[in-house]
């Protein structure tokens, strides 16, 4: 599969994208909001697991761009967030198109089943 | 008795008594009249008798000298006068004759029957005599009767008439006699009726007075009461109610008296109560001086009136503020619609209250609350304000001071805020890279095979960054409680559904320490927070799990119905929890056991939130314990309407 992960903190990206290759997928990092959106309009993945809390350019702003664009629901986006942001915000996010959420710190089981979901 | 009636029964009286006077008087003075026509009469009569007398002898004198001449006549009468004096005699000797036959009885007494012989003898002399005289005039008459004879008889008339005169003297006498008897009697009566003519009209005075009096003394003597008492009323105030006595007016002016004394004493009391009032009225400024500053101003805004208060706080004085604009003292703190809405409200008659900035005369400024009431005219319009205020400077000052308080403590709620959301993503995302690599390191075949020593250090390096998360959102919940910044998401769930997820999350866990855990659940629906629940249940399932022996330990989790509600409970066979223990379980940082908490490695926090959540939900959260035995916490959930 081919999965662009979207986070600031370099750690993070690092480890899931390293468990990702492990896992047997093709991994591309963005560790900031603008350069992740570059990404998300050039190219197509499979999934996208993408932060919300960014400076800058965040999460809810590359939803919004895409939403204003009408392509949020082709994307397969999955937040990756701390409990900073609220459920409601999630469902709302997911009402508009978005396919998940995983709660940060993550069980790797999650982020598997996860990808089961996005597999072909 | 009316006066009326008082008065006319004594003038009836008088005028009866005048009525009956004039009528005794009337019968006195014909008396009188009577007696004064006597006194007239006496001359009179006595004259008349004796020219009649005299006129009388003229008569016999003629008839005398008729019967002379008329001697036929005269003859025949002398004859017949004989025979009748014969037969007069012969009676009378008859009598004569009876008396002597009588004689006998006539002898008792001696003396009168002498003198009756005597008068016997006497009258038989007159008769002689008479008849002597008879003879005579027979014998004249037979004789040829002379004229000297004649005169002889007429000198007899002339002596008879003498005696006559005499005899009319005598009468003449009586009648004088009877005229001063009469004079007497007259004099008398006129005493008499000088007497009752006095007596009379010393009674009708007597009686004029006395009713007079009767009268006056009826009206007057009240009346003197009534004066009386109203001077007592003049100089001593007001007296007690008089007695209604006497005549109907006297009556009607007493009880009117009385009823003025009435109305007197009411207009006391309301003289009394109006003392009383504009007493009170009186205090009521003095309170209001006192307490506040008080202005009046006229329809125009110019000042009419200030108290000390006023001209204190303001700094002028009073003579500087009389007749002045009140904008005088406008401090410029406020916008022209501030006094425009005022303006409108206070000439539209409503009393106007707020606070007002205003300067003095050192252009120092002042706050003050003011109440200004509109007073209204008589066209229900205001023609006057009055504005009652009170200096609020300092609590102005105190406000101001508090309200920088308030933003700067707001500021830093926000600050705490956005130090929740920085603590809560800052201290996560290590975490994240932490737990990503020791589960990583512990999958088989993913990253090379880690012998036991090494696999065990990365469960544990695992397990604390799990109890890390945990206490993150454990102070996170507990910031959030405390600010009130949860907020619920709640929706309909059924709790056996609800409880089977918990049941099966829990139960590896169950399995592994070996606990007897069990799951008593009832069909029910309920609105709630289901994250928030869970995490209560949880919650509550690792405190339990911490405290149950470590042989046959039980763990109870289930739901009972009570009323409108579904109460959640979580029972073990624990230690239990000592009574005094028991309230104090839900306070903050409150740990039972220390020993038993560094095992748990909780932050004291998670029944604290427990609560917060249950409560803020709409529920309760309770303890039932016994110390050995084991314990049961319970929390209630409100049964959805709809099932």
């Amino acid at each position: 599969m081919k999965i662009l992960i979207i986070d600031d903190n370099q750690s993070i990206t690092t480890m899931v994208s390293k468990y990702l290759v492990l896992k047997g997928n093709e991994s591309t990092v963005a560790n900031g909001g603008k350069q992740g959106l570059e990404m998300i309009l050039q190219n197509k993945y499979d999934l996208i697991i993408m932060d919300i809390s960014m400076p800058d350019f965040s999460g809810r702003d590359i939803v919004d761009y895409l939403e204003k664009n009408g392509i949020l629901r082709e994307k397969n986006i999955v937040l990756f967030t701390a409990s900073a942001i609220s459920a409601d915000e999630i469902d709302e996010m997911i009402k508009k198109g978005v396919k998940g959420a995983l709660r940060k710190p993550v069980d790797l089981v999650e982020i598997d089943k996860t990808l089961a979901k996005f597999q072909k | 008795m009316k006066i009326k009636t008082r008065m006319f029964i004594g003038f009836s009286s008088i005028a009866v008594i005048t009525i009956l006077g004039g009528i005794f008087t009337y019968y006195t003075y014909l008396d009188v009249v009577k007696i004064s026509q006597y006194h007239t009469y006496i001359g009179l009569p006595a004259t008349n008798t004796i020219s009649e007398i005299r006129g009388k002898l003229f008569e016999s004198e003629t008839q005398a000298l008729e019967y002379i001449i008329g001697e036929d006549n005269e003859k025949k009468e002398y004859l017949q006068t004989k025979s009748e004096m014969d037969l007069l005699i012969t009676t009378y000797e008859s009598i004569i004759d009876v008396k002597s036959q009588n004689k006998n009885t006539f002898l008792a007494n001696a003396e009168i029957d002498e003198a009756r012989q005597n008068n016997v003898s006497n009258i038989k002399n007159s008769a002689s005599e008479f008849y002597s005289l008879i003879d005579k005039m027979h014998a004249l008459h037979e004789l040829g009767q002379t004229l000297y004879e004649i005169e002889e008889t007429i000198k007899l008339v002339e002596k008879q008439e003498r005696v006559f005169a005499e005899s009319v003297n005598l009468a003449y006498k009586m009648e004088f006699d009877g005229f001063l008897e009469k004079q007497n009697e007259l004099h008398n009566i006129n005493q008499n009726y000088m007497i009752s003519y006095t007596t009379f009209t010393g009674f009708l005075i007597a009686s004029i007075f006395g009713i007079g009096f009767f009268i006056s003394n009826s009206i007057s003597k009240p009346l003197l009461v009534l004066e009386n008492s109203i001077k007592k009323t003049v100089l001593e105030g007001l007296q007690e109610p008089l007695p209604l006595k006497g005549d109907e007016e006297i009556k009607r002016l007493t009880q009117s008296f009385n009823e003025l004394e009435y109305s007197l004493k009411k207009l006391d009391l309301m003289k009394d109560k109006e003392f009383q009032s504009v007493k009170n009225i009186t205090d009521l400024k003095h309170a209001l001086d006192s307490s506040s500053n008080v202005t009046i101003t006229d329809n125009d805004g110019t000042i009419t009136y200030v108290n000390d208060k006023f001209c204190k706080i303001s700094k002028y004085s009073e003579d500087e503020l009389l007749g002045q604009n009140h904008r005088l003292l406008k401090s410029g703190y406020h916008t022209t619609s501030f006094y425009k809405k005022m303006w409108e409200d206070i000439s539209n008659g409503f009393v106007w209250k707020g606070d007002i900035k205003n300067k003095a005369k050192d252009d120092s400024f002042y706050w003050v609350r003011t109440t200004i009431v509109p007073i209204l005219g008589k066209n229900e319009k205001p023609y006057q304000y009055i504005a009652i205020r009170y200096d609020i400077t300092q609590q102005k000052d105190a406000e101001e001071k508090l309200n920088q308080v308030l933003v700067q403590l707001k500021k830093n709620d926000k600050l705490k805020d956005e130090f929740a959301s920085m603590v809560t993503h800052e201290l996560k995302t290590p975490l994240t890279p932490i737990r990503g690599y020791c589960e990583m390191l512990r999958m088989p075949n993913l990253m090379g095979t880690l012998n036991n020593e090494q696999l065990q250090s990365i469960k544990e390096i695992e397990e604390n960054a799990k109890r890390l998360e945990i206490l993150i959102g454990d102070v996170l919940d507990a910031q959030k409680l405390d600010m009130n910044q949860m907020f619920f998401k709640k929706s309909k769930i059924s709790t056996d559904e609800f409880m089977d997820a918990i049941f099966k999350n829990a139960g590896h866990m169950m399995k592994d320490k070996n606990i007897n855990f069990v799951n008593n659940t009832e069909k029910h629906s309920i609105i709630t927070d289901k994250d928030r629940l869970t995490q209560v249940m949880n919650n509550l399932i690792s405190n339990s799990v911490d405290f149950v022996p470590k042989e046959h330990g039980r763990i109870e989790i289930g739901t009972k119905k009570e009323g409108f509600k579904v109460i959640f409970y979580v029972k073990d066979n624990g230690i239990g929890i000592p009574k005094d223990k028991q309230t104090e379980l839900f306070k903050k940082f409150y740990q039972v056991d220390t020993t038993a908490t560094r095992n748990h490695g909780g932050t004291g926090l998670g029944l604290t939130i427990c609560k917060g959540i249950v409560e803020g939900l709409g529920g309760e959260i309770g303890v039932e314990s016994e110390l050995g035995k084991g314990t049961t916490f319970y929390f209630s959930v409100l049964e959805s309407d709809d099932k």
